[in-house]
């Protein structure tokens, strides 16, 4: 399984990361800063799963996503994000995400969340 | 719940635990040397500033647990880095004790000289934490 983890923090892609073997999920993972950088990375990457913040420069998450979709791309995505309004859950939703974690969040976060998913 | 003092403490400390694996005892605010600042605005139907401060041990202590590496392998980056997505997880549950619908900035983070807090805002309220020998404080400001 591939994962590209998108969050303009390194800090939290680590830690994402982390998370992520801690709740068991072998994974190769690809990372990228910013919508942009992810939009490109999943053409040339194709990742089974995507992992994106919401708030970054450049590119947000949420126009990621649409751009993503836009393009007829429904590779499953996911928000890891610190901020988790309902507003904002069903626009994520509605744009085609399959879920949303909030930041801060630990392996059984992921792990009840993602073996739903992947 | 709604942002009061008690609810800032309890954002620095979940944020602490979740970043570091334990949470700090509340102090003065005024109490230490900030050698940092990263701010972040909310705006929309409640307009405010995050403004998070620390020393310089509290910065890499927090940096060398994210990156998982000793105090004097952190560079620059990596504590300007982590301290601002520190913020921005502390300022996302700010941001979810705010009335109404806002949106928040990235973290902008420097030193307080460069990153200096806004004029003419009111206090809401602080909340400064003892982590591990350093010190972070967390000030919500509003515009007055």
């Amino acid at each position: 399984m591939k994962i590209l983890v998108v969050d303009d923090s390194r800090a939290m892609r680590m830690i994402v990361q982390r998370t992520l073997r801690q709740a068991g999920f072998d994974a190769t993972i690809v990372e990228a800063e910013n919508g942009q950088e992810a939009l490109d990375k999943t053409k040339s990457e194709k990742p089974d799963l995507i992992l994106s913040d919401w708030n970054m420069p450049v590119m947000s998450g949420i126009e990621f996503l649409n751009a993503l979709r836009g393009g007829g791309n429904n590779t499953k995505f996911g928000f890891v994000t610190s901020e988790s309004t309902p507003a904002m859950r069903a626009q994520a939703v509605g744009s085609g995400a399959a879920f949303l974690i909030s930041k801060p969040f630990n392996a059984d976060t992921f792990k009840d969340t993602l073996n739903g998913v992947v | 719940m709604q942002l009061n003092e008690t609810a800032l403490h309890e954002a620095v400390n979940t944020t602490l635990d979740a970043l570091v694996g334990s949470a700090g005892e509340a102090v003065d605010p005024t109490t230490p040397n900030w050698a940092m600042r990263a701010l972040i605005e909310i705006s929309g139907d409640f307009d405010a500033v995050v403004a998070a401060t620390c020393d310089e041990h509290f910065a890499r202590s927090l940096a060398a647990a994210m990156f998982g590496l000793e105090l004097d392998e952190t560079s620059d980056d990596d504590v300007r880095d982590a301290f601002g997505e520190f913020t921005n997880i502390a300022g996302g549950m700010v941001k979810s004790l705010l009335p109404g619908t806002c949106r928040m900035s990235v973290p902008s983070v420097g030193d307080p000289t460069g990153v200096g807090e806004p004029s003419a805002v009111a206090l809401l309220c602080e909340a400064a934490v003892e982590h591990e020998g350093g010190h972070v404080g967390v000030r919500v400001l509003s515009p007055t």
